[in-house]
Parts: C-alpha cells; structure tokens; sequence
C-alpha cells in the first residue's frame, strides 16, 4: 500500500518521495512474472521494475517448483537490486553521484546471481533449444533520483528490454528508455509488436543502458513493465490513465487502487508499475499541479481518441505525431 | 501420396498461389500464417514413442498444432484475425522425382479445416533415398510463401517435422524436377530468412535432429525454436508445452 502523503513541506535534503504508488497485477494469479523493487532513503531511491520474458523464458524446471524461467528471472534481478541498494548505501561524504556505482554493482549482482540459480544442465527442460530461447530472461526499466543542487534531481535511467521509465511534469509524459527492441518508435512498437533485441538473462553478462537528467521539481519519475502501456492503443492513453486516475483519487492509496483498476482491465499481461513524485507537500497539491495539463491532454488527445474507431490507425498516428515531440525528448539521447 | 489429393499439387505447378482472405478490421488482433514442412521419407515410417509410427505422429501433431497455439494464445488475450496454414512435404529430389516435394497453397482455417486435415492425412511416408533429405529446399519454398500483408499485427511461423539430416542445398540439383532459383548454399538460405520475412514476424519451429544443418540453423538464425528429435519423437508433454508458450508469448 502507499504511505500517507506527508503533511506540510517536503524535504529536498532527503530522496524519500512525497508520494509513491506501485502496483503488481497478475494475469494468472500466482503465476505472475513480473516483480519490482523500491527504495528510499536520505541519498537516493530507487524504483526498479522487472518483467520475465514469458516466450523466451518458458521452460519449467521442478528445481523452480515448476515455475518458469520468467518467473523467477524477474524476482531474482529484483532481489539483486534491492542487495545492490543495501550494498551501496550509505555512501561516504564526496563519493559523488551513486547511480553509476550502483548501476555496475548491480549488474554484476546480477550476473553472480542469475549464474547460481542457473538450472542444472541435465534438466529435462533444457532439450529446447534456439535463439528465442533464453536462461532465465527477462527486462528491467529502474530510475534512480538523487539530491541535486537547490531544488532539483538528479534522474538516472537504466534499463535493458522493453520495460519503460518515465518522467512525468506538467509538461506531460516522457519516455526516459529506449525500446530494445526490433521497432524504435515507441508508438509503432505498440502495433507492430517488435520482437526484443536484449534482455537480461543467464547466457550472456549484463550490461544496460542508462541516461541522467537533470530535473527541477516539481515531478514524478514512473517504471512499467509493458503490461501497463502495451495495451493501450496509443501512449497518450497511458498517460491519461495516470492523470485520470489521480484527478478523481483522494489520496494516494486511492490513486493506485484507480490506477491498477483501469490498467488491469486493459491488460492481457503482467503489469507493474511503480511512481514516486517530489515537490508535492500535499496530495491535493499534487493533483493541483497537474489538472491544467489532464484537461488538455483531454482536450487535444482524448476526448477524440474515444469517438475514433478502433481500427482507425491513421488518425491515431496523426495524434502520435503531434504528441511525440514531448513524450520523445530524451528519447535519441539515450545510450 | 497422390499428387491431386486434397489440395497437393508438385511444387512446379503450384505457383505458390494462395486462397484469399479477410478483411483485417481490429487493431488487436493477430494475422497468423504457419507453413508446415514435413518430412515424408521412408524413415518416418519407423516406429517412435507409444509404438506409434512417427509419420502418424507428426501428422496429429500438425492437425493438433494450430488448435492449441490458437487456444493458448487466446488464453492469453491475444486473438487471430485471421489464420492460414500452408504444407510442405519434403522427400529427395535425387531419389523421388515428382514426389520429392509435394507443397499446397495455404489453407483458410477454420472455414477450411476438412481439406486442411484431409490433406494432412494424404501424406504417406516412403522413399528418400540415403539418410539425409531434401529438409533446407523444403524450407526455402516455406520461407517464399506468399505471406498475408494485410493486418498490423502479423507472425509468420514455419514448423519443420523430420527424423533427419539435411543434404546441402543444390545436393539435388541433377534431378530433372530441382526448381530453378534455389539458394545456392546454407548462406543465401541465410540470407533468405532475412530478406523475405519479416524479423518482427518470423518464427521457425523445429521438430529435428540435432544434426547437419538444423543445429547451425538453430544456432544461427533468429527467432527459433528447436527441440532436437526425430521429428519430435520423445516430446514430453511439458516439453510441448515450452514450445506452445514460447510460441505463444512471442506473438
């Protein structure tokens, strides 16, 4: 559940956000293969989404209790990454920024810890073979928010697959990772459906790409898992469930009830979701600061993505291209 | 086989043509073609697990195949629009003339599924010749199939059935029958797979030994499945069960 908004004023010296919501829902109940981890403290949180790749990592081995190899390829990279975390911090005085330090502890966690829980070889399971198979696959989409100068933050990206991070301001959405996959436009990948070009898995070191950014607040700093956005026709859609679901919230628990509701209904997936925001000392001021932005998103994109019908991509596409200048910004800087 | 049962007709006559198909309306849904390219020499008709002859085997396999893909996708909430299967069944040029390879045009299932299976059920195993088979040309023709390009949403799967052994492309290409236009190697096979499917939508399934050249295949090539058998003798159901997920999961 999400913690009570804090009262009063927020607290720049610390990276606890004012408010954080998360979400896990599962399209076979106990067979989810999704996970996350998130965390936070006085230097940095981190909020880390996990996604087992169903396809490639669908053997079963009684060695996982029968569970696949997605199912448990997602929770150990979050258990990694919450090591990582407890690992790492607190850092001395002057170590400098943390994310890069904790983006390569991790991912050599990741290695040590995907290598021990390899299945033995002699499994029966392991006669499949192939290049669409995997040991242990699955994707990562993690931000880490660190202190900056004055009022802002500093955001790092990181990530490997098609799970996305986000950065939400009242400017609207946008994409802080870049798709891995064989689509690069993230709204053409909800059509196409492009097959995934990297994960992490057991087969292969671990290597992410990241992206920092430097953001003043107020914000809010989001990871999904495709489950959330992979439904929905277009990102504009994603973006006003997010909004949509906080305007009618009357506090953050609310909000992710709402918000796990509309995403659950449209998914035929996993779904995780986690979203922490900062400079918001109130909830109401949370949902303040972003209602001008929720009723043009209405205006421009969705009251008329409702009346479209559903096979209607041209026009779809006519919006997109209106919508992505925002929402692709940091889109061809990443690595 | 006959070459008139069902809808078989010798892959120089066919003309790869291809029956129509519908109107792609939702966004959502899947277009999905599957070839399937079964061997139909000698050797399958040995017996396999459960004192089945391997050839009857596959053929339930084949007739079975597109029926629990298409359940469990839908159990995953991903429909098809629209879903054709096509067959290849490969033999020997250089031993089997006219009979070496036997290809229909794709089926509309489900309007078309007692044609679709009677078809399946005309495949009798024999001839061949020397243990490796004509696997790679049988793939080929599979690769060049006139795949649907309506629909956004597409997948392209080829599924290979044989207990054998490929011969090098163009091993054949005495026989009278050899078509014109065949890669010349391994390589422009290769190269096929990228040029005339779409990496997005491509899937290749093998049901094979773990022998020359399906296991360069397997290593090599994008997007495929392999469970190294004799034409998937010794499948376990768990084991079929990987296969139909990862399948499924990657559509």
């Amino acid at each position: 559940m999400a913690p009570a908004m804090k009262d009063g004023m927020t607290n720049p010296a610390t990276c606890v956000p004012d408010c954080e919501i998360h979400l896990c829902g599962e399209a076979i109940a106990g067979r989810g293969e999704d996970s996350y981890c998130f965390c936070y403290g006085e230097e940095a949180a981190l909020l880390a989404v996990f996604d087992g790749c169903g396809g490639a990592g669908a053997r079963r081995h009684p060695y996982y209790s029968n569970m696949s190899e997605a199912y448990m390829a997602s929770r150990l990279c979050a258990g990694a990454a919450y090591d990582t975390y407890q690992e790492l911090f607190p850092i001395p005085q002057g170590g400098g920024r943390a994310a890069d330090p904790f983006i390569r502890r991790w991912e050599l966690n990741c290695e040590d810890i995907l290598r021990t829980y390899r299945p033995p070889r002699d499994d029966a399971a392991f006669a499949i073979k192939g290049s669409m198979v995997r040991t242990l696959p699955c994707t990562a989409a993690a931000v880490m928010i660190e202190n900056g100068a004055m009022e802002e933050r500093t955001v790092t990206a990181f990530w490997l697959g098609d799970s996305r991070s986000y950065l939400l301001t009242k400017d609207g959405l946008a994409q802080l990772t870049v798709d891995d996959t064989s689509v690069y436009d993230p709204m053409e990948n909800l059509y196409k459906d492009g097959v995934l070009k990297r994960m992490l898995c057991a087969d292969s070191t671990v290597q992410v790409h990241s992206a920092t950014i430097t953001v003043r607040e107020p914000f809010a700093v989001l990871a999904a898992t495709d489950g959330c956005f992979g439904y929905l026709s277009t990102p504009m859609e994603f973006e006003g469930a997010i909004l949509g679901t906080l305007m009618s919230a009357k506090c953050a628990a609310d909000w992710e009830t709402q918000l796990s509701d509309i995403l659950g209904k449209a998914a035929g997936d996993d779904y995780t979701l986690c979203l922490a925001a900062y400079g918001f000392p109130t909830f109401s001021k949370l949902k303040k600061h972003f209602s001008d932005r929720y009723d043009r998103l209405q205006k421009q994109y969705l009251n008329k993505l409702k009346k479209l019908p559903i096979d209607d991509r041209d026009a779809r596409m006519q919006m997109w291209n209106t919508y992505k200048d925002g929402y692709m910004q940091y889109y061809r800087g990443a690595n | 086989m006959q070459n008139n049962y069902g809808n078989y007709v010798p892959d120089n006559q066919s003309g790869l043509a291809q029956n129509g198909y519908q109107q792609y309306t939702g966004m959502d849904a899947y277009t999905v073609d599957m070839v399937f390219c079964i061997d139909a020499t000698g050797s399958m008709e040995a017996t396999g697990a459960g004192q089945k002859k391997i050839i009857n085997m596959v053929k339930e396999g084949a007739i079975s195949f597109y029926d629990d893909l298409t359940r469990i996708m839908e159990s995953k909430d991903k429909h098809i629009r629209q879903l054709r299967i096509r067959i290849v069944a490969f033999r020997d040029y250089l031993a089997d003339g006219d009979q070496a390879m036997l290809v229909t045009d794709f089926f509309m299932l489900p309007q078309q599924t007692e044609e679709f299976v009677a078809c399946i059920n005309s495949i009798n195993a024999g001839g061949g010749g020397d243990i490796p088979e004509d696997g790679l040309e049988a793939l080929a023709y599979a690769i060049r199939s006139d795949w649907a390009q309506e629909g956004i949403k597409k997948r392209q799967v080829i599924v290979v059935w044989t207990d054998a052994p490929t011969h090098p492309l163009q091993f054949g290409a005495r026989a009278r029958n050899y078509p014109a236009g065949m890669p010349r190697d391994l390589s422009e096979l290769t190269d096929w797979w990228s040029e005339y499917m779409d990496d997005n939508y491509k899937r290749l399934v093998l049901f094979a030994p773990d022998e020359q050249h399906w296991s360069d295949i397997s290593e090599n090539w994008s997007n495929v499945v392999h469970f190294p058998s004799k034409a998937g003798n010794g499948l376990a159901e768990q084991s079929y069960a990987t296969i139909m997920n990862a399948l499924a999961n990657s559509i």
